[in-house]
């Protein structure tokens, strides 16, 4: 993640970059949590509804590769026709969110260092 | 102009961004925030809004439902993760289609288009609707707004130029001015209001009205260019 580039990106101080990726790692969680359980209850159209709307979040800061995963779980999910698959993508998605929250944690890191 | 949106987004990241960038635009002001098209339904009072940014793909009641549910449509901006809503922001005659994520400097390019699609269809409605009186030659004249390009303060009295023809009257210039709508017309000299869509040349410190040259104090240069948006 490139501080500098996501700052420019959004015209933003520190400040509110910071409050975006707190509320971001809040949201993940929150999410993955949804999509853990959906995926249990093999509720596809809640693992669809919520894969939609992490990747927005995502998107925003340019995470490619669970981008790649959510979009294809989005397509599965409103498929509905490979349970295995999907079960398969979510267990790769907790993996890379976890991967993806270290990253913006570090990312928090660096600019309150630099404060 | 000062303009009133909602944001209809179940997506609280996108919406704290949009906010974010709201907050530096002075023509547009945030009247809230709704997450889904049912929300928005119960909640918003669309005579008190100018215009909706609105996405495509929420849970519940998503945007195509929400638009079809409504009896007269607001103007909106689409919004979405997905490229494959441009057909339907062309079908719904969006203003703009924003595809997220949305950088700050691409928001301030919709902020335009938005701002010019207001000012566009103001103008009609301008030419037919809003008109003075003034008296002229001892008779009250109607003069429709649109028409008068010029208002000139002499010793004594004020010449309007309208439609090629002048009309003299004893009201002051400051009168006159109070009369006519702030955003279309604009003082660009202690003697001269002019109306800003009908100047055809800026030459530095001189504009041209309807091929007559019009003075432009220095008071005025910047706020002139400013509105004519002369970089």
């Amino acid at each position: 993640m490139n501080i500098k580039e996501l700052k420019n990106y959004l015209n933003c101080d520190d400040a509110f970059l910071i409050s975006l990726m707190q509320k971001f790692i809040d949201e993940v969680v929150e999410i993955t949590a949804t999509i853990k359980t959906a995926s249990n209850k093999k509720d596809w159209q809640t693992i669809k509804t919520n894969a939609h709307k992490m990747l927005s979040s995502v998107r925003i800061f340019e995470m490619k590769e669970i981008i790649i995963v959510l979009e294809k779980l989005e397509i599965e999910a409103e498929g509905k026709k490979n349970p295995d698959v999907i079960k398969q993508d979510v267990e790769i998605l907790l993996d890379l969110t976890e991967k993806v929250i270290r990253d913006v944690e570090i990312g928090l890191e660096e600019i309150k260092a630099v404060k | 102009m000062q303009l009133k949106c909602a944001i209809i987004d179940d997506d609280s990241l996108f919406t704290q961004v949009i906010e974010h960038y709201l907050s530096s635009v002075d023509v547009i002001h945030l009247d809230g925030i709704y997450h889904n098209g049912a929300e928005a339904l119960n909640k918003i009072n669309f005579n008190e809004i100018d215009f909706l940014f609105l996405d495509m793909e929420m849970p519940g009641m998503d945007g195509i439902s929400f638009l079809n549910s409504l009896a007269v449509m607001p103007p909106i901006v689409i919004v979405s993760g997905k490229k494959t809503y441009g057909v339907d922001a062309f079908e719904y005659n969006a203003i703009d289609y924003l595809h997220k994520p949305i950088s700050n400097a691409r928001f301030l390019k919709s902020v335009n288009k938005i701002r010019a699609h207001f000012e566009k269809s103001k103008l009609p409605q301008t030419s037919i609707q809003q008109n003075i009186f003034i008296k002229h030659e001892g008779i009250h004249l109607r003069l429709v707004v649109n028409d008068i390009y010029i208002i000139r303060a002499n010793d004594n009295d004020v010449t309007l130029v309208a439609n090629g023809k002048s009309y003299k009257t004893h009201l002051r210039l400051k009168d006159i001015y109070e009369m006519l709508p702030q955003d279309e017309f604009m003082q660009v000299h202690r003697s001269f209001i002019v109306q800003l869509s009908k100047i055809d040349k800026v030459d530095g410190e001189v504009i041209e009205v309807n091929g007559r040259t019009i003075p432009v104090s220095r008071t005025y240069l910047s706020e002139l260019y400013e509105r004519l948006r002369i970089k």
